[in-house]
């Protein structure tokens, strides 16, 4: 066990954990942050998606321990005052969320492209959650709402 | 979850644990993580993240010096790797899938032992030089002076997240000779070097292609079949020769 310290969605936390934890299970079980989903557990299917240090990563082959210090944003993360994020709005008016367990990865794969990319074409879309499964819409639906936010932000500004 | 977990600060502490422990290194950990995933790792485990000398991308005089740490992501949004080394880019850009590539390192696939790394048949291709200390990859270095342009291109089941059932890379070089390498079609990347003599010596494609069938060693497994590698090889020397061409 060691102990370590690392900011999740913008609050300080110190706990302890094994070396041998991931990510995925000590923001799920130590933390409580069940948003965040375990789907294969190899890195594959992209439902554990969370980003650290502002960059999308699969949390379960990343070890809790190597989190001590940086800073984590989960699901849990994007709303702001009970609100939820655009992001998640969109998901929802375009029907992207079908059984909705990809959806918190889908979302922070999202996040990640239109903190990087604010005006993606399709293309960029398709490729920014290539590493991201879904079984049930067919994409077709998700792509919309991405593509959507990213013209609502690009117009806000 | 049974391994310990050692973080050192510098090279020189790395490899002392890793000679005092017999333990693994860990670098971004996309692969020793699901090996782990799949079978506990017990034992010690080295973590190369906390160390600030093995991460960075840059020219030192003609040399572009990558060190082992740098991600997938780190190559390719440095804009370093466009031109002459377009292999390893197109390698950055579209290995594994976003995640992947934001964790991935270049020091890590070449360490990850596999036929099918992809940026091992990019470096091979631009005869990289892999400098070590000890037994760590510390940092792959480029020579602008020997590469005149190259492409990689691979086959995989589908674009993202899928293994390559072949990859290749083509380089041309500044004295006008060729380097062609293949992934996932022998038990190791494998620098193809007969192909190489007749492109360099100026042999037509169908004598490359056919040096190509007899250096290849393709076997059939749960990616692909001996028969479909044999077919795209040439496939993919002729669509990178075409990207490399003056």
């Amino acid at each position: 066990m060691r102990k370590i310290n690392c900011i999740v969605n913008s609050k300080p936390v110190s706990l302890e954990v094994e070396d041998g934890r991931t990510l995925v299970d000590m923001l799920r079980q130590d933390l409580g942050l069940t948003g965040t989903k375990k789907g294969c557990g190899t890195g594959d299917c992209g439902a554990c998606t969370v980003l650290l240090d502002g960059v999308s990563v699969n949390s379960c082959i990343c070890l809790a321990a190597l989190a001590d210090g940086h800073e984590i944003t989960t699901i849990e993360g994007l709303q702001k005052d009970g609100k939820l994020s655009d992001i998640q709005q969109a998901f929802i008016d375009h029907g992207a969320v079908q059984c909705g367990f990809c959806s918190p990865g889908m979302i922070m794969s999202a996040e990640y492209l239109l903190e990087n990319n604010p005006d993606p074409s399709d293309e960029e879309i398709r490729r920014a959650l290539s590493g991201n499964l879904c079984r049930c819409t067919g994409y077709q639906q998700i792509v919309d709402a991405v593509r959507d936010v990213a013209a609502s932000r690009r117009q806000a500004d | 979850m049974a391994f310990v977990l050692h973080t050192p600060e510098t090279i020189k502490q790395a490899v002392r644990l890793q000679r005092e422990t017999g333990g693994e290194y860990l670098a971004g950990g996309t692969v020793l993580l699901v090996r782990h995933a799949a079978k506990p790792i017990d034992g010690h485990v080295i973590s190369l993240q906390g160390i600030p000398e093995l991460k960075g991308i840059g020219y030192r005089g003609p040399v572009l010096r990558i060190g082992a740490l740098t991600t997938f992501t780190e190559m390719h949004k440095s804009g370093l790797l466009g031109g002459h080394f377009k292999a390893l880019d197109e390698v950055s850009r579209i290995m594994g899938g976003p995640q992947v590539r934001n964790r991935g390192t270049l020091g890590g696939n070449i360490g990850s032992n596999s036929s099918a790394a992809d940026a091992v048949t990019a470096l091979v291709a631009l005869d990289a030089v892999i400098r070590r200390e000890g037994n760590l990859i510390t940092c792959i270095e480029l020579s602008d002076e020997k590469v005149a342009a190259s492409a990689f291109a691979k086959v995989g089941r589908r674009n993202a997240m899928a293994v390559s059932v072949a990859n290749m890379a083509v380089a041309r070089m500044t004295d006008g000779s060729y380097r062609v390498a293949v992934g996932a079609c022998a038990p190791t990347v494998l620098f193809c070097q007969k192909t190489s003599a007749v492109l360099s010596s100026g042999g037509t494609f169908d004598e490359a292609a056919q040096a190509l069938q007899s250096e290849i060693q393709p076997r059939t497994d749960r990616w692909g079949t001996e028969e479909y590698r044999r077919a795209v090889c040439p496939n993919l020397l002729e669509r990178l020769l075409a990207e490399v061409a003056p």
